[in-house]
């Protein structure tokens, strides 16, 4: 008799464990581990690796599992273009998922207006930040040769001297508009100030509100994760692969570990404008 | 029935138990992963809408002028200087338009002949430093009225390197060019000015609107200035930065000058080439200053002096062969000789029987006829007392004795090899001449030059006592050769320079006169030398040894 009426209990509460097995596989079909996706921008910033480091941007985006991206920088910056496209694709990522940028040896001139685009920006004390401003070599003067024929005197050299310096002048502005758009309600110094193009340190920058916290890449990390209102997560490596062989004005990337060991000035500085931090020497 | 409806609510609530039981896993889990939901803000894209980059303002300065006296403006390149002689080619027009041309000066060894006709002397960023006696020679031409011009600029520098190719540091122009600019007052900074806010497109192209007055800054609104060096100086600076121009060196904004006078307004320096060449000329009021800048360089108002013959006169001298001497073998060449010297230096030469007053003229004359230079002697205070008789003379003592007149002793010696001594002194002399302040000298075998300025004329008297002499005396202005002459200046009553020089000059074999020497006169001066030396000198008291020579 007891067993009798024992038996639908025990029924009952198999029925529950199952479904609440059932339920927690749901769950975790339903709510995958929340990610903050890691992706490293290391060395120049330049036209093929620009595409790789959009690319992880664009799939960040796309997975939900991601909730927060947070860039690794250790840069010193690179070619222009490159760096406005990356500075917009993380504005776009942010109507998603939060963005912290960490610097590590160096985020200066391009890497700095990337940075600039993330919510927060997180420094070592001496991380070298800054170099707002654009750096190259003036064309040469027109010249007319006997061969090489052009239908029009700046054909080759895109323009005149001076009008190459005002086109600078611009790239400039817009550099500080970019940065200013994001952080003018943080800044403590003027476009005035920062139109010198000085490099700062983590800490200097975040006195004057170039940066916004000193610390570490975990804490970085756990700064996106509140952003992102997340308690538990999972930290994925998302930097691109890159070949080995990539390489930005001639240079190798092998043997080059640190930002500051890229600043050295290229034996061949390509025609163009450039976000670029360089040694001051040579 | 009612079995049904108990049944249906059962079932009910059970599915509700179950649809719970599955579900609360997800639920307890998004409260485990998350602490709300990101929302995120409005998201601010930059306004890049009200980037404006203004065009330079190209400067619509038209050079207006005539030329109507001509010279030279030189141009160092004798100190590794870090230009191009074409960034000039703005400065050279305005120059040309002006009757000036640039020369340059490629070596240094006659710094003082090459400094000698010209008006101005620029010095552009030099790379190599200028010696203690290349400094004294320009110190001295700016002190003859010459004009000194100094640029350096910012970008004209040199990485230096060691065996290896390691940068080691950098040469700059300031370094090299700091000697000579700092003997008047003037040191250029190794800096650069900028402004980060109010530029000509660029933090290192800086506005300057600050200028004091003076004949440089005529009409000046506004220059613009690109990596241009600061200067230091004893006076204000003529043209100043203002507002947030700073100095790269010290971040300073308070007295940074671009540009500074010194010298009593002799010596400009300037802290940057760019603006002189083209297209930067054309930019605000450049092009104003560059000629300005011309006009400084071709307003210089040389003094020259006997020594400079014959940069003291004017494109047109006329020859006044003054108490008609013989135009024999000796004066026609010395006139060929004073057309040639003025040929070179593009002076034309007329021969006059009369002066004409409004002419620069050149009187040549022998001391017996002086008559028609005499106003010209009497201004500069020089009483000529010629009488062509045997001169007379005495004896002087042999016993010793003190004279405090100048002696004019002369020896002869004797077949029979005996020394006769013949001393006289120069009042008892009668052919002589008396110049103020100088005394009284002997006239026989001088040559006598004054130089005077009647007004805007230069008059040039040249004075021997033989024709021989006149040729000697214009040798000696031709070779600008008045080492052994006695000199006066006076300013008063007017600015005249005198020379008294002796006449001839030694051949290399010892001939005087300018004539090669014979063999006799050779033996009878050797001997007279070995005379003179034993005569000691004591004051004015002179002990006679007589000898005998064989």
């Amino acid at each position: 008799m007891k067993r009798r009426r024992a038996f639908p209990w025990i029924l009952a509460l198999l029925g529950a464990a199952l479904l609440l097995g059932s339920g927690y596989l749901l769950s975790l079909a339903l709510l995958p581990t929340p990610q903050i996706a890691v992706i490293r921008v290391e060395g120049d910033i330049w036209g093929s690796y620009t595409a790789s480091v959009s690319k992880a941007l664009r799939e960040a985006k796309d997975d939900p599992a991601v909730r927060a991206v947070v860039l690794d920088i250790s840069s010193p910056g690179g070619e222009v273009t490159a760096s406005e496209g990356l500075y917009f694709d993380i504005l776009n990522l942010r109507d998603r998922v939060p963005v912290v940028a960490s610097v590590n040896e160096m985020a200066a001139s391009g890497a700095y207006y990337i940075s600039s685009a993330a919510e927060q920006i997180y420094s070592k004390p001496a991380s070298m930040v800054g170099n707002i401003g654009v750096i190259s070599f003036l064309p040469d003067p027109p010249v007319v040769e006997e061969t090489l024929i052009t239908t029009g005197p700046f054909k080759r050299s895109g323009g005149t001297q001076v009008e190459y310096i005002r086109q600078m002048e611009m790239l400039k502005q817009t550099f500080l508009r970019a940065v200013l758009a994001q952080r003018s309600d943080r800044l403590k110094v003027g476009p005035e100030t920062l139109s010198r193009g000085e490099i700062y340190l983590g800490l200097q920058a975040q006195r004057l509100g170039l940066v916004d916290q000193i610390g570490s890449h975990t804490e970085a990390i756990a700064a996106a994760a509140r952003l992102a209102q997340v308690r538990h997560y999972e930290m994925v490596d998302r930097t691109p692969e890159l070949p080995e062989e990539s390489s930005l004005f001639g240079y190798s990337r092998e043997g080059r570990s640190t930002a500051a060991s890229l600043a050295e000035l290229p034996e061949q500085l390509p025609p163009g404008f450039y976000y670029r931090y360089v040694e001051p020497f040579k | 029935m009612k079995d049904k409806q108990r049944t249906l609510a059962l079932a009910v609530a059970l599915s509700s138990l179950a649809g719970l039981l599955l579900l609360l896993p997800t639920v307890v889990r998004w409260f485990y992963l998350y602490d709300g939901q990101y929302r995120p803000g409005a998201i601010a894209r930059p306004d890049l809408s009200a980037i404006e980059v203004a065009t330079p303002e190209v400067s619509a300065f038209v050079d207006r002028t005539t030329a109507s006296t001509t010279g030279i403006i030189l141009v160092d390149r004798a100190h590794e200087n870090r230009f191009e002689m074409t960034e000039l080619n703005v400065l050279q027009s305005r120059l040309a338009a002006r009757g000036r041309h640039l020369e340059p000066v490629i070596a240094t060894e006659n710094l003082s002949r090459q400094l000698r006709p010209a008006q101005a002397l620029v010095v552009i960023s030099p790379g190599k430093s200028w010696t203690a006696g290349e400094i004294r020679q320009v110190k001295e031409f700016v002190a003859n009225g010459g004009r000194l011009l100094l640029v350096t600029d910012a970008t004209r520098f040199v990485v230096l390197t060691d065996d290896l190719g390691t940068p080691l540091g950098y040469d700059n122009d300031v370094s090299h060019i700091g000697d000579l600019a700092s003997q008047f007052g003037l040191i250029f900074q190794a800096d650069y000015l900028y402004n980060t806010t109010d530029n000509e497109n660029n933090f290192r192209n800086i506005r300057l609107t600050d200028f004091s007055s003076n004949d440089l800054t005529r009409g000046l609104k506004e220059v613009v200035f690109y990596a241009a060096h600061s200067i230091v100086s004893e006076q204000p600076g003529l043209i100043k930065a203002s507002g947030e121009t700073r100095s790269s060196n010290s971040d300073r904004t308070q007295d940074l000058a671009a540009a500074a006078l010194a010298a009593d307004g002799a010596v400009l320096a300037l802290g940057d080439v760019t603006f002189l060449s083209e297209p930067y000329n054309a930019v605000a009021d450049n092009d104003r200053l560059v000629a300005n800048i011309a006009d400084f360089l071709s307003g210089a108002q040389r003094q020259y002096d006997l020594g400079d013959f014959p940069l003291f006169f004017g494109e047109t001298v006329d020859l006044v062969y003054a108490g008609d001497p013989s135009l024999d073998g000796e004066l026609l060449p010395a006139g060929s000789a004073l057309q040639a010297a003025l040929d070179d230096t593009g002076r034309e030469l007329t021969v006059r029987q009369d002066e004409d007053k409004t002419h620069d003229t050149l009187f040549l004359g022998l001391y017996e006829k002086t008559q028609e230079i005499k106003p010209y002697l009497a201004v500069a205070q020089v009483n000529v007392w010629f009488t062509p008789t045997e001169e007379s003379g005495e004896e002087a003592s042999l016993e010793g004795g003190f004279s405090s007149e100048p002696l004019t002793v002369s020896l002869e010696l004797t077949e029979t090899g005996e020394i006769t001594l013949t001393a006289e002194t120069a009042t008892t002399a009668t052919n002589r001449i008396e110049i103020e302040s100088l005394g009284t000298m002997v006239l026989t075998d001088t040559a006598l030059l004054v130089l005077e300025a009647d007004g805007q004329r230069q008059v040039l008297v040249v004075l021997s006592d033989t024709e021989a002499g006149l040729r000697s005396a214009v040798q000696r202005l031709t070779d600008r050769d008045l080492s052994d002459c006695v000199l006066r200046k006076t300013e008063t009553p007017a600015r005249t320079t005198l020379a008294l020089c002796p006449i001839g000059q030694k051949e290399p074999d010892g001939g005087v006169g300018g004539r090669p020497e014979d063999a006799a006169s050779r033996l009878a001066r050797n001997r007279q030398e070995r005379v003179l030396a034993a005569f000691e000198p004591h004051g004015c008291l002179l002990k006679l040894v007589r000898v005998s020579v064989s």
